[in-house]
């Protein structure tokens, strides 16, 4: 007869809010697949007590923003605690409309946060080449700005951007562990600059910064689907601050961040 | 903890779980199964900056994971001074004999004072194990001054913990040459993705186990790995501080694998090696 099974009554961590994760197909995923509808997305994430999630597509990613973002409309719809994120692309060779446009789009469509990834989808983040993007987007909505590498042209990029337009916030995404000599000062020089944790695998992590920056800029993520949640679940939630810091970490800052959208 | 306060909005705030391993995680708290992280280097970063670091720091941490027991090599010993970095975890296998096991690391661009370093650490100070690491120390693994290594730890039955492990074809060489040898190949599950055939090599060879820590840990490919290769061939290392603890533990901890499994990962696979 098989043993029986031992339950053990807990306490869940309630409403966790997902600052990076996607959902549609994928050209590479892990052994346990991606997430091929919303449904999914979210049942997933539930199990670790994440109650929402700031979602992009992954084809606005692997295909492109303007297939992506418009998938990511359909596949959200009936899931209120999935909110949309569009991808967004230099408007220079007429694929992508023009800042100003862009933004009337993002407010019908009550789209409340806008993704860059520079480095997969090689564009430059120069004022001649993104500068429009960056004066449309300061003051409106929040900047995720998702890096290959945190490399010093990258961190020289994001400070020059930050102090430029300092009414645009930027979140940082899909950072490694070996960030903290360059983001410490960023994050001190640049109160615009925020850090998504999905990657942050440093030791210590979230506990060094919230001390060193403050919890007030630091916002849970789990680069969903590529990624295991368990990793940055137990980062955050073994990590040595105050349960205000990690409640502010795993929820409250990404919906004052989201809070201040124009919007 | 941290889940026993934060109960706001919390649709179902008890949530019985039936696995008591990812119900620990869940909430933040030490896991209450035996734990033995095989993989961990006190001391600071050259590369990169992270607060702590040292063998207290570790023993601090490991109360909040619940970690039992950490094989500890030091970080300089597996750079640039191997003695200096032995005489520390000898430091802290004397001060924490109760939480600390010793692997005493062998840099074979000295190969004289490597051999005496084995000797003096293992049969004078109770170190269990051995760490090598070829691509700091720039050497590979088949090269003749790792021979009295592999002979040393296959003389004494002990474990050799390996940064790199080349190729499937080696690690079944060795394996078979050094049948007392315990070979414990690190970071070897994460790598498992780029070479499926490691899993199907290991299966078969009883002196062999995977480590799990990496920086791309993709969902699923702990499983992935203990589908093919068995469970008896998976451990848990987190190479700290280089990778957090933490963060290793709850990939372990969450990952789609029964209590039993996990419990192997954790500890029952390597326990008896380590003689604890």
């Amino acid at each position: 007869m098989a043993a029986p099974v031992r339950f053990r009554t807990i306490t869940i961590v309630a409403e966790l809010f997902d600052a990076n994760c996607a959902v549609g197909m994928v050209s590479r995923p892990g052994p346990a697949g991606a997430f091929l509808n919303s449904d999914d997305l979210a049942a997933h994430q539930a199990r670790f007590g994440i109650g929402k999630a700031l979602v992009y597509h992954s084809l606005a990613l692997e295909e492109h923003p303007a297939a992506g973002n418009e998938l990511l409309m359909q596949a959200l719809k009936g899931h209120d605690s999935l909110l949309p994120s569009w991808l967004a692309l230099p408007h220079h060779t007429g694929e992508f409309p023009e800042p100003a446009r862009f933004v009337e789009e993002l407010h019908s469509a009550c789209v409340r946060a806008v993704r860059i990834f520079p480095d997969d989808q090689r564009f430059l983040t120069d004022d001649w080449v993104l500068g429009d993007l960056f004066a449309a987007l300061a003051g409106q909505v929040p900047l995720f700005w998702h890096i290959d590498a945190f490399s010093n042209a990258t961190v020289r990029d994001l400070y020059r951007v930050a102090t430029n337009y300092p009414d645009l916030q930027i979140v940082v995404c899909d950072v490694d562990k070996m960030i903290n000599r360059s983001m410490t000062p960023l994050m001190r020089e640049a109160p615009n600059i925020w850090l998504e944790t999905g990657g942050y695998r440093t030791h210590r992590g979230i506990e060094y910064l919230s001390n060193a920056v403050g919890a007030d800029r630091l916002v849970f993520g789990t680069k969903l689907p590529w990624q295991a949640v368990g990793p940055p679940h137990a980062e955050l939630m073994y990590a040595d601050i105050d349960d205000d810091a990690r409640r502010a970490i795993g929820t409250s800052n990404l919906e004052r961040l989201l809070a201040m959208a124009a919007w | 903890m941290f889940g026993h306060v934060w109960r706001h909005n919390a649709p179902h705030p008890h949530h019985h779980h039936p696995d008591p391993v990812a119900a620990d995680a869940l909430a933040g708290e030490p896991l209450s199964d035996f734990v033995i992280d095989v993989h961990s280097h006190p001391g600071p970063g050259t590369n990169f900056f992270y607060q702590g670091g040292g063998a207290g720091d570790l023993l601090r941490v490991m109360d909040k994971t619940g970690v039992d027991y950490s094989c500890f090599s030091a970080y300089t010993a597996i750079g640039p001074d191997f003695v200096r970095g032995n005489e520390l975890v000898a430091r802290a296998v004397r001060d924490h004999p109760d939480r600390v096991i010793g692997f005493a690391v062998p840099n074979p661009n000295y190969p004289e004072l490597a051999k005496e370093e084995l000797i003096r650490r293992v049969d004078e100070q109770g170190f269990r194990g051995i760490k090598i690491h070829s691509t700091c120390h720039e050497y590979p693994i088949h090269g003749p001054n790792y021979v009295p290594v592999y002979e040393f730890a296959d003389d004494h039955g002990l474990p050799i913990l390996s940064h790199t492990y080349d190729t499937p074809a080696r690690i079944r060489q060795l394996a078979t040459t050094y049948p007392n040898a315990r070979f414990i190949w690190a970071h070897a599950i994460w790598q498992h993705i780029r070479t499926p055939d490691l899993a199907l090599t290991v299966r078969d060879l009883p002196n062999v186990f995977c480590e799990m820590s990496g920086s791309g840990n993709r969902r699923g490919q702990i499983e992935a790995f203990v589908k093919v290769a068995g469970v008896e061939s998976a451990v848990f290392g987190s190479d700290y501080p280089v990778l957090g603890q933490t963060w290793q533990m709850g990939n372990v901890a969450h990952a789609d694998l029964t209590h039993d499994e996990k419990r192997k990962i954790f500890s029952g696979n390597i326990r008896g090696v380590l003689g604890l």
